[in-house]
């Protein structure tokens, strides 16, 4: 495994509207750097529950906009 | 910032609403009843420098305007680090709005209502989102239930957070109840499974047995049809074929004869006609040496040849016509005979073969059988008659009699084997809902396996998101704490009257004050609604000084729609009071809306409104 802190490029897919989101994968950028090297480290299991996490935050941010 | 004038037109419930020599130090008091246009003026606030209220986004202001009017308009007076603005927006029906901000020398610094945030953003360093949290108390928040958590959550900029965090929490209970629920299902299934046993080569082996059956039962029945049928048949066409074939053996004779009739007359009018030396010295009568007699032997030739080929026709006739039609009938009734006689005397396990006998054996059918082979044992029935029926060399009523005893027997047979398939028949659709039933679990099984896989993704993924949503939320929660320990302590003191000095954020989202008296901390949710009010009104206070700090601006105005609509009057008038002493801090100029003006607190201006009144100038 390499040592190199990987950059998760995925969160850069598409531009987030709601500031909770931003902050979120501002986290997630980070973290994922600092966690990726670790073993066991299931890289899609990250991305897919930390893509779940901004679809909702920014679901949220529209239906509070609407309501 | 601070708000010097509003004039508003056509705003809401307002033709004209104009607010002019405000203060800028101290409370503003905003008075009336019910529907009298408090909450329109902090809407006009908000519209007037974001271009959005707290119910309605940018592209739905045009519900702002007053009724039948085509445009509403805001114009915002403010001060903001020693300077004063401008700021003139406006939105038509169709939901265009237009902003301009100008200078106190009515220089215009941005005319867009984008460059307008733009430009307001910079300056005094917060956007409407920060707005709205900060500077901005709705009456919607402070009447809706669980209002001042949210708030809380809003000012520690984790409301977004711990609302999804709760439905996480919710969907991981959900998900994991319906994963429960899923096992236990399964775990009934695979019971359900184990309980039945299915021979897989079971079925396929009564099917074959059924086949046999089915195909040795058609054929005694066509047997049985076919035998007295055919009885019938060769007793009517027994006496025909004797008939025919004694005129047959008659017509034999007769063109023998006229075979030999014709050779001799012919041989004798050879002799006359072409070699007459050869009679000489042969004492012959007279009219024998006369010409004409060698004709008339000729002619009388001639005459038995047709008599003899037309019997040779005539034989042939009855040969190929009558006599052949008859025999391949014999035949046809003889096989059906042969082959009944040689089924009633075959045993049943060389009649159906290994499988159907095992089968009959294995459901205790054999015992039932009618007794085979009886036919050859019945001495009045001779096995040689299907044989002789082929020359119609026995008598019909023989015939007649073996005919039915094999039509008989074959009948019990075909009763026995009907009797047999309906067994199997029960056996088959038996084996066939015991298959079906082993089916059908299997694909339940399946399916709950594909549906456990799929909610044990779903829960790792859920449990992982909550793991990184409040990784991610730590760091706001620290923040927030760290502010309310350094600055919110006074004000929060004075706003509880000393009864809660602190408050926190765990990291579970849950809000906690620390109590004076009880020396430890309480969740939030178990003090009263009212103080639950006076610490969210302390926070928001704390929180907007520490901002406007952090900005490097000196004062800020914020307006509090209702914000003691369910205090008492007592602490109604201490919160009054703590908002009076705030302002000495950044927040100088403190817009309260409250249905009627307390008694004895000082107030810097006072503002009424009142109900159906579309005009106000103060």
């Amino acid at each position: 495994m390499s040592s190199e802190p990987v950059r998760a490029e995925w969160l850069h897919a598409t531009p987030l509207k709601s500031t909770a989101a931003r902050r979120f994968a501002e986290f997630c950028q980070q973290n994922f750097a600092a966690v990726s090297n670790q073993a066991n480290f299931d890289a899609d299991l990250y991305q897919e529950a930390a893509k779940w996490v901004i679809e909702r935050l920014e679901q949220a941010a529209t239906t509070g906009e609407q309501g | 910032m601070i708000i010097t004038e509003v004039l508003a037109e056509n705003f809401r419930t307002y033709e004209r609403l104009h607010l002019k020599d405000l203060p800028q130090l101290g409370l503003i008091l905003v008075t009336g009843g019910n529907e009298s246009g408090k909450s329109s003026i902090g809407e006009a606030l908000s519209f007037g420098l974001f271009g959005r209220t707290d119910n309605l986004t940018p592209d739905r202001t045009n519900k702002l305007i007053h009724w039948g009017a085509e445009q509403a308009s805001v114009d915002l007076g403010f001060a903001h680090t020693g300077n004063l603005y401008h700021l003139k927006r406006s939105v038509d029906k169709q939901g265009n709005q237009q902003a301009t901000l100008l200078d106190d020398q009515q220089q215009v610094l941005a005319e867009s209502p984008a460059s307008v945030d733009q430009f307001l953003s910079r300056l005094v360093g917060f956007n409407y989102s920060t707005f709205s949290r900060t500077f901005y108390w709705s009456q919607q928040l402070g009447t809706e239930r669980e209002a001042d958590t949210t708030n809380l959550h809003a000012m520690a900029g984790v409301k977004a957070y711990a609302q999804l965090d709760e439905v996480l929490q919710q969907e991981l209970q959900t998900s994991q109840e319906a994963l429960g629920k899923l096992e236990a299902d399964h775990k009934a299934t695979q019971a359900a499974q184990a309980s039945i046993t299915v021979d897989n080569q079971r079925l396929p082996d009564l099917l074959e047995v059924r086949e046999t059956l089915e195909d040795r039962q058609k054929q005694s029945q066509a047997l049985v049809s076919a035998i007295p049928s055919g009885g019938e048949r060769y007793l009517e066409d027994h006496s025909a074929y004797q008939r025919y074939q004694k005129k047959s053996r008659w017509l034999g004779r007769w063109s023998v004869l006229g075979i030999i009739g014709l050779l001799v007359v012919l041989a004798g009018w050879a002799l006359l006609t072409l070699m007459p030396q050869w009679l000489d010295g042969v004492n012959r009568p007279d009219f024998t040496r006369e010409p004409m007699f060698a004709r008339m032997l000729l002619w009388t030739g001639v005459g038995i040849a047709i008599m003899t080929s037309f019997i040779l026709f005539r034989g042939w006739y009855i040969e190929r016509y009558r006599l052949q039609p008859l025999r391949q009938q014999a035949n046809s009734f003889s096989h059906s005979l042969q082959t009944g006689w040689e089924q009633a005397n075959t045993t049943l396990d060389n009649m159906l073969g290994h499988k159907p006998s095992t089968y009959l054996q294995e459901r205790h059918l054999m015992s039932q059988a009618p007794e085979f082979g009886k036919l050859a044992d019945d001495l009045s029935l001779s096995p040689d008659v299907p044989k002789q029926v082929r020359d119609y060399s026995v008598l019909p009523d023989q015939v007649r009699y073996t005919g039915q005893a094999i039509s008989e027997d074959l009948k019990q047979r075909g009763r026995f084997i009907g009797q047999c398939m309906s067994t199997l028949d029960e056996d088959v659709a038996k084996e066939r809902g015991l298959v079906g039933q082993f089916i059908a679990l299997n694909r339940e099984a399946t399916e709950q396996t594909a549906q456990m896989s799929s909610y044990q993704h779903d829960l790792k993924v859920k449990a992982k998101a909550s793991e990184l949503l409040r990784q991610s939320s730590q760091f706001s929660i620290a923040r927030f704490n760290q502010i309310v320990q350094q600055r919110c302590q006074g004000l929060l003191s004075d706003f509880t009257q000393s009864h809660y000095n602190s408050l926190e954020i765990n990291n579970d989202f849950a809000l906690r004050v620390l109590s004076d008296e009880k020396g430890d901390y309480l969740d939030f949710d178990e003090i009263s609604s009212g103080t639950q009010r006076q610490i969210s009104l302390a926070m928001r206070m704390a929180l907007g000084n520490s901002l406007i700090e952090s900005n490097d601006t000196e004062s800020q105005f914020i307006f509090l729609d209702e914000p003691f609509a369910f205090f008492d009057a007592e602490r109604t008038f201490a919160a009054l009071q703590s908002l009076q002493e705030a302002t000495l801090g950044h927040l100088k100029q403190v817009w309260v809306t409250m249905q009627d003006l307390p008694e004895d607190v000082y107030v810097a201006k006072t503002i009424q409104c009142m109900q159906n009144e579309p005009v106000l100038a103060v």
